[in-house]
C-alpha cells in the first residue's frame, strides 16, 4: 500500500471534523443574539423594591468614579434616568445595556443619566471601562448602602455584593415616571423606551 | 478550464481582502507614528494600539502573499489552505467572543456577520483544497 492511500482516511476525517466545527460555530453565530438583548416592554420582577411610580426617588449623596461627591439634586431640573447596574466588570449584558444607553443620550442636554454601581463592583476593570468609554453619565459608586436600602442588592456570581438590573426614569422634580426591575441582567428596557419615558410631556403616562 | 479553478479564485479573493486590510492597517500605523498626513486618523487608538495595528498589518500582508502563492500553484502549497482554515476559524471565534463581551456594542451585528463570512470561507478552504498529488511534484 502506498503512503498516499494510508494518509487519505485521516485527512477525510479531518475535513469532516472541521466541517462539523464550522457548522456548529455558524449555528452559534446565528443564535448568539439570544444570549442578551434589550426588551421593548418594561418589566417589574420585584414590585416591592425601590420607589413606586409617582413616588420621589430617595435623596442620596454619593461619590462618582472620579471621587467627586454628587448629590441627587444634581439630577433635578430635567428628566433623569437612574440605572442600577450589577457590574461593569463581569457582566457583558450590562456593558451592552450601558453602551446602548450612552448611544441614545449622547449629545442630549434634556436628560441626565446616573449609573449606580455597588461599591464592591467598582473594580479596576470597571473603572477602566468607564474611563475608556467616556460615558456621558454620572457613574456613582454606592458606598452608602443605597442599593441595599432600595431592596435591590443581590450577591454576584462570585459572591460579592451586586445589584439587580433596575432602571428608574425621574421627572424634573425627582418623581418616578417609569420603573423597570429585573432579576436577570440578560434583558433590559430598550434605550428608546427609556428615552421616550424621560422626554414624555408632563402629565403623559410613561409608555 | 484551469484545474482547481474554484479553489484558486477563493484563495485569490481571500488574499486580495487580506492584502487590502493589511495595507490599510500598515498605512494607519505609518501615518500616525511618522507622517501624520491624514487629517483624521484611520483608527482611534493610542500609540500601542497603532503598534499592534502595524504588526497585524504586516501579518495580514504575509498571509496574503502565501495565499497568492497557493492560488498560483494549488497542489504545491496545500499547507497554506490548512493554515488559512485555522486562521479563519480562530478569527470567527474571536469575533463571537467580542460580540458576547458587550464591549463592542456599537459595532452592532457586524461582528456576527464577519464571523459567518469567515466560517463559510473556512468551509471553502476545507472542501475546495486540491487533493494530495499521487507523486510528490519535485520527484
Amino acid at each position: 500500500m502506498r503512503d498516499a492511500d494510508v494518509r487519505r482516511p485521516p485527512a477525510f476525517a479531518g475535513r469532516i471534523g472541521v466541517t462539523l466545527l464550522c457548522l456548529y460555530l455558524l449555528a452559534v453565530t446565528a443564535r448568539i443574539g439570544g444570549c442578551y438583548a434589550p426588551d421593548l416592554a418594561r418589566r417589574d420582577d420585584l414590585p416591592g423594591a425601590g420607589p413606586a411610580v409617582g413616588d420621589a426617588f430617595p435623596a442620596f449623596t454619593l461619590r462618582d468614579a472620579s471621587g467627586v461627591e454628587i448629590r441627587s439634586d444634581a439630577l433635578r431640573g430635567t428628566s433623569a434616568v437612574i440605572a442600577i447596574v450589577p457590574s461593569l466588570d463581569w457582566s457583558p449584558p450590562t456593558k451592552a445595556r450601558v453602551l446602548d444607553l450612552a448611544a441614545a443620550v449622547a449629545g442630549r442636554r434634556d436628560v441626565r443619566v446616573a449609573l449606580l454601581l455597588p461599591a464592591a463592583q467598582a473594580t479596576p476593570r470597571t473603572l477602566a471601562f468607564v474611563r475608556d468609554r467616556r460615558l456621558p453619565f454620572y457613574v456613582l459608586v454606592d458606598d452608602a448602602g443605597l442599593i441595599d436600602r432600595l431592596g435591590l442588592a443581590t450577591p454576584g456570581p462570585d459572591g460579592t455584593p451586586a445589584a439587580y438590573t433596575a432602571t428608574f426614569v425621574l421627572d424634573a422634580e425627582g418623581r418616578v415616571l417609569l420603573r423597570d426591575v429585573r432579576k436577570s441582567a440578560r434583558a433590559w428596557p430598550d434605550a428608546d423606551l427609556v428615552l421616550a419615558a424621560a422626554l414624555a410631556p408632563p402629565g403623559h403616562a410613561a409608555p | 478550464m484551469p484545474r482547481h479553478l474554484a479553489y484558486r479564485v477563493l484563495a485569490a479573493l481571500t488574499a486580495s481582502f487580506l492584502l487590502l486590510f493589511g495595507f490599510v492597517f500598515l498605512c494607519g500605523f505609518i501615518d500616525r507614528t511618522l507622517f501624520q498626513v491624514l487629517a483624521h486618523p484611520l483608527f482611534e487608538t493610542d500609540a500601542w494600539g497603532y503598534y499592534v495595528l502595524g504588526v497585524a498589518g504586516t501579518a495580514l500582508i504575509a498571509w496574503a502573499v502565501a495565499l497568492f502563492a497557493t492560488a498560483r500553484a494549488p497542489t504545491v502549497h496545500r499547507g497554506v489552505a490548512t493554515a488559512t482554515t485555522v486562521g479563519l476559524i480562530l478569527g470567527a471565534v474571536l469575533r463571537l467572543l467580542a460580540w458576547y463581551s458587550g464591549e463592542y456594542r456599537d459595532a452592532g451585528d457586524q461582528l456576527r456577520l464577519e464571523s459567518a463570512i469567515f466560517l463559510v470561507l473556512a468551509l471553502g478552504f476545507v472542501w475546495l483544497r486540491p487533493p494530495r498529488p499521487e507523486t510528490p511534484p519535485h520527484a
